[in-house]
């Protein structure tokens, strides 16, 4: 194991292909994206709150300003935040260790797809600086008006292609293109570069769960590329694919789109419910509950999740049959993920539950999470989704997926492996400040949400001081506190920044394994050097053998021991 | 394609299938997703469209003279099935004759390329452009598309022809030969079906 030799500074800092380093390089960026957005989210919902406040380094919105800030809110939570900390940062650093193997499969491939990132990062800050600004036609980029959006026909293509709307299509797509190298290092790692003696059902919960969101997003991102590919020609060549002018079709778009867009969602949630069935088991020493279940279960999620796409679509003029039958698969998807949850939740019953940060997290995301779920079952019924559709209903609903997912879950694996990435232990009292401080934010943002939603607050208007029946107090008011909360919730990120930066100079050293956990990155060092294991080790058991009668002396049984 | 280089040094369990080999079939099944995407799109657009398609003031595609470039390109699988078979001896004479057959193949799919860049030159001096109809940018748009993954194609069997001339283990040559096959058959075995859609399909109704 000593092939791997001393790396330059470059190749140790920048074009590292330590999985590790790559991981360490998705999750800053993620992290920093995510803050991002976050003050995006700030600013618009201080002008929905006072209409007409001048917000400091933007000025007053108007429409176009805050369609801008809406829309890259939400790409670049979802794709410069959540995919870059859940799947390829988390997954790039858990699959080799977990598995046992030194790296992944494709070293260089895995140093490749980060700097490929990177560049869609640039080619999305560059999108602002393009003549009109960013691309403000809504994160789903719907045509007919994104395909026009900022575009004159009868000028050079080049013209066309330096417009913030064609930039991040353009940005998106490259995103794409890397988490594509990613994927496919993580399924060939996890297939082929498991350690001696562990079979399907020894890898833990969470690589599996990465493996099927890796699968989900494979297979469904091609239609969407067809689909973007198509938009940017619309866009820069003039071609007419979604003009109906032409002969085009605008709602095939909304299908290619959607093809992909909502597996997308698992492809968040399931790493996110795969770091919750990491962490329970740990911190209530007892067996995951059913654990074979639930990766089966979490295996017909990611299968049906592509056949509930058009419940996007219920007021885009689908026909009522075909209505029918999304409204029947998306509350059929219910049925695997409240398995899931019942299981994790009876894994804690009559354990030794001992409260650290990261089981806080994860105990947070079980419940705020839940109400994300079952409000999901609202807007999955086509009858009642014509009322809700395009209300703040549904963005209180996917925030109370989304936020739970990205920031709960993916703040609970930061916490939990954050001794092993860098061999110190994070500061529990400002860990436990930040939870409940975040907490708060979040559920005075979100959860008032679904009352304005339900009263018929639409959710692309950006001042409503010209439609009465929105301006009543009550209304007002949620407004404020949403605001408000969003706020607490921004400026709470600061202890995370805090806590991070101390923990990781000062904090107290964390030995190989200060969970007591018994899978195989526990038995690498703190931090893992390059190459991870000093012996390859093997396996013998499953990873969730907590509190076993048969073995004597300690409430734990690791992997690797026999 | 190059940088597709293989950890080689722990494959801690025994494997079915290489990691190279692995890698390119997942990449060839999101491939074919994307085509499924463009596919699904122009067939909507074809049956919105019915006795418009093409619009009869368009020019018709060149179905006779495409189908002899189709023979080319499938003349370059047969050439690269016997480049790989070539290699199962395992001696670096015939690793030779491969890296010749693969030079073969490169120029097959070169000239498939080609011709078809010499199609589009005739097609657009008929009036048939990107936005001259919707027929016009599907063909295009897809055909191009099959277009790049072909030219991406010839280059990667131009610089997996020179390595294998190279000494070095003949095992991992095989897996290179491998990975590549796996790639220019996804190329050539797709053609047909956009050929039959694109080109035949339209032309009879």
């Amino acid at each position: 194991m000593s092939a791997h030799h001393e790396q330059s500074f470059i190749s140790k800092y920048v074009f590292s292909i330590d999985h590790k380093y790559i991981a360490k390089q998705y999750t800053v960026t993620g992290m920093i994206f995510a803050f991002i957005g976050g003050l995006f989210a700030v600013a618009f919902r201080t002008q929905l709150a006072w209409p007409g406040t001048n917000i400091p380094f933007i000025g007053v919105l108007d429409g176009m300003k805050y369609n801008m800030l809406v829309t890259n809110h939400a790409m670049i939570m979802f794709f410069w935040a959540g995919m870059p900390i859940l799947l390829a940062g988390l997954g790039n650093f858990v699959i080799p260790l977990m598995l046992g193997a030194d790296d992944m499969a494709f070293p260089k491939l895995n140093m490749l797809s980060y700097w490929i990132f990177f560049v869609s990062a640039v080619l999305l800050i560059l999108s602002f600086m393009a003549p009109g600004g960013g691309a403000a036609g809504g994160w789903t980029m719907y045509p007919p008006l994104n395909a026009q959006q900022g575009v004159d026909p009868d000028a050079n293509f080049l013209v066309n292609l330096w417009t913030g709307g064609s930039l991040l299509i353009l940005a998106v797509a490259v995103e794409f293109a890397s988490m594509l190298l990613g994927g496919i290092n993580f399924l060939v790692t996890s297939l082929n570069m498991r350690a001696k003696g562990m079979k399907l059902m020894d890898v833990p919960a969470v690589v599996w769960m990465i493996n099927l969101a890796t699968v989900d997003f494979m297979f469904s991102v091609g239609p969407l590329i067809s689909g973007a590919v198509m938009l940017l020609f619309d866009r820069i060549f003039n071609t007419g694919f979604y003009d109906p002018a032409r002969g085009g079709d605008p709602i095939l778009f909304q299908h290619l789109f959607w093809f992909f867009g909502h597996p997308e969602v698992y492809v968040v949630l399931l790493p996110a419910i795969g770091i919750v069935a990491e962490i329970v088991p740990t911190f209530s020493r007892k067996p995951l509950f059913a654990s074979r279940w639930i990766i089966i279960m979490a295996t017909a999620s990611a299968f049906i999740a592509f056949i509930v796409w058009a419940h996007h679509q219920f007021v885009a003029g689908i026909d009522p049959r075909m209505a029918e039958f999304f409204s029947i698969t998306t509350i059929i998807i219910s049925v695997p993920f409240a398995f899931i949850f019942f299981a994790v939740i009876a894994t804690m019953f009559k354990g030794q539950i001992e409260v650290k940060t990261p089981m806080l997290w994860a105990l947070g995301f079980l419940v705020f999470f839940l109400v994300g779920g079952v409000t999901g079952i609202f807007n999955g019924s086509a009858g009642l989704d014509m009322y809700i559709h395009d209300t703040y209903f549904v963005i209180a609903h996917f925030h109370y997926t989304l936020i739970p997912a990205v920031f709960f879950a993916g703040l609970a694996a930061l916490h939990f492996w954050f001794p092993k990435a860098t061999g110190r232990m994070m500061n529990e009292t400002l860990g436990k400040l930040h939870f409940w401080i975040t907490s708060i934010g979040f559920n005075m943002f979100a959860f008032p949400l679904f009352f304005s939603g339900l009263y018929g607050e639409h959710r692309r208007i950006f001042n409503y001081s010209s439609y009465q029946p929105m301006m009543a107090d009550w209304i007002i008011n949620i407004r404020h506190v949403a605001t408000i909360g969003a706020m607490i919730l921004a400026a709470a990120q600061v202890l995370l920044f805090i806590n991070i930066i101390l923990s990781a100079t000062s904090g107290e050293k964390a030995g190989k394994n200060p969970w007591k956990c018994n899978t195989l990155e526990w038995v690498a060092d703190s931090p893992p050097p390059h190459g991870n294991f000093a012996t390859p080790p093997s396996c013998y058991r499953g990873p969730y053998e907590y509190s076993n009668p048969k073995r004597s002396g300690s409430d734990f049984w690791p992997q690797n021991e026999q | 394609m190059v940088s597709l280089k293989e950890n080689k040094k722990t494959t801690n369990q025994s494997t079915v299938i290489t990691n190279g080999a692995l890698g390119m079939i997942l990449f060839v099944a999101t491939e074919i997703m994307f085509f499924s995407g463009l596919i699904s799109a122009f067939v909507v657009n074809a049956s919105d469209n019915i006795g418009a398609w093409p619009p009869k003031w368009q020019p018709r595609l060149p179905v006779e003279a495409t189908a002899v470039n189709t023979l080319i390109l499938f003349a370059s699988a047969i050439t690269l099935f016997f480049a790989i078979r070539k290699t199962k001896s395992k001696t670096d004479g015939n690793f030779k004759t491969s890296s010749n057959l693969l030079k073969i193949t490169m120029l097959l799919g070169g000239t498939f390329v080609a011709l078809q860049g010499f199609e589009w030159v005739q097609l657009i001096g008929a009036g048939l452009t990107s936005s001259s109809s919707l027929f016009g940018a599907f063909f295009y748009t897809i055909i191009g598309m099959h277009g790049i993954h072909a030219l991406a194609g010839v280059i990667y069997l131009f610089v997996i022809s020179l390595k294998i001339i190279k000494s070095f283990d003949s095992n991992i040559k095989m897996k290179m030969m491998q990975t590549l096959s796996i790639y220019w058959f996804f190329v050539v075995l797709l053609w047909p079906v956009l050929y039959l859609l694109v080109y035949v399909l339209p032309s009879k109704g």
